[in-house]
């Protein structure tokens, strides 16, 4: 009679421990992707963060700049990853993210599209600049 | 009359036991992921703080500044500083910015008073604070924090 208790309250334990594994199973699973959801989400921001701050500084060199040659000699000094392409557009090559700088001027005025992507090639951020170049010019006479 | 087959084994003490093993060291697992996890975006949150709060700081100064070519490079007290001048009911007002005894430091004081370095306000805690001139109009600050993390960037003196 005893044997059979101990073996009944033995199984009991077996089934509770199942379910608790179950339970805990399912739970660590969420809880996993939400780990490699917030550890990709932090990376981004950090990858955004560093676009951002690029961007800046570039758009900040072609508010100085009284050509578009002077912008891009500023711009591919300033930044020593980046490097020219045939078509114009400098490559600046970051950590976690490349910016790539379009430039063209119109009428006096000097035109930039800083566009920032991540890792996956993907547009993560993107900056329009407008730079009045006959203003500096009267600025700098 | 019936006769019970059921006889305690080994097996029936030993498989729950060796269950609840795996389950401790699988929760053991997933609690040190996550401390993993959250050890490793505190890192990065803070690597981005220290360096670049500083430079997002000056940088935004310099903006808020810049008003008949008040911003500029100079000498204070001995140390390379920012400077930036301005002008507020008639009387002439003087912010530095500069680095000294691994803090950066901000000080507002009247143009014409006398103070020292170490009187200024604590921004925050760095290793190395540069500011440089780079081209016309521009200036490049390079900060790098207390962990060794580096940050740079460029900012423009519009009001030339």
């Amino acid at each position: 009679m005893k044997a059979r208790n101990r073996a009944r309250s033995s199984s009991l334990f077996l089934m509770e421990l199942i379910i608790a594994i179950l339970f805990f199973s399912v739970s660590s699973a969420v809880c996993v992707q939400l780990f490699v959801k917030s550890h990709n989400m932090a990376e981004d921001a950090q990858a955004l963060d560093r676009a951002v701050s690029t961007c800046s500084a570039a758009a900040e060199i072609i508010y100085a700049s009284d050509s578009q040659d002077q912008a891009v000699k500023s711009i591919v000094e300033a930044f020593p990853s980046s490097d020219m392409s045939r078509d114009g557009r400098i490559h600046i090559a970051l950590e976690d993210c490349d910016v790539v700088a379009s430039l063209k001027t119109t009428d006096s005025m000097l035109e930039c599209q800083l566009v920032a992507t991540g890792d996956d090639r993907e547009e993560i951020y993107k900056l329009p600049v407008r730079h009045d170049l006959k203003n500096t010019s009267k600025e700098a006479e | 009359m019936r006769i019970s087959s059921r006889r305690n084994h080994m097996i029936d003490f030993l498989f729950p036991v060796a269950l609840l093993f795996v389950f401790a060291v699988s929760a053991m697992i997933v609690i040190l992921f996550a401390a993993g996890s959250y050890e490793d975006t505190v890192a990065a949150s803070s690597r981005s703080d220290s360096a670049r709060t500083s430079l997002a700081y000056v940088t935004e100064k310099v903006h808020q500044n810049d008003e008949n070519g008040g911003a500029r490079l100079g000498d204070f007290d001995g140390h390379e500083a920012l400077i930036m001048e301005q002008r507020v009911d008639g009387e002439d007002y003087v912010t530095y910015i500069y680095c000294i005894d691994g803090f950066v430091k901000e000080l507002f004081t009247s143009k014409d008073s006398d103070v020292r370095a170490g009187s200024g306000t604590s921004i925050l805690e760095v290793k190395d604070f540069d500011i440089e001139k780079y081209g016309e109009g521009l200036l490049r600050l390079t900060c790098t924090d207390s962990k060794g993390n580096k940050a740079t960037t460029i900012v423009g003196t519009r009001s030339r």
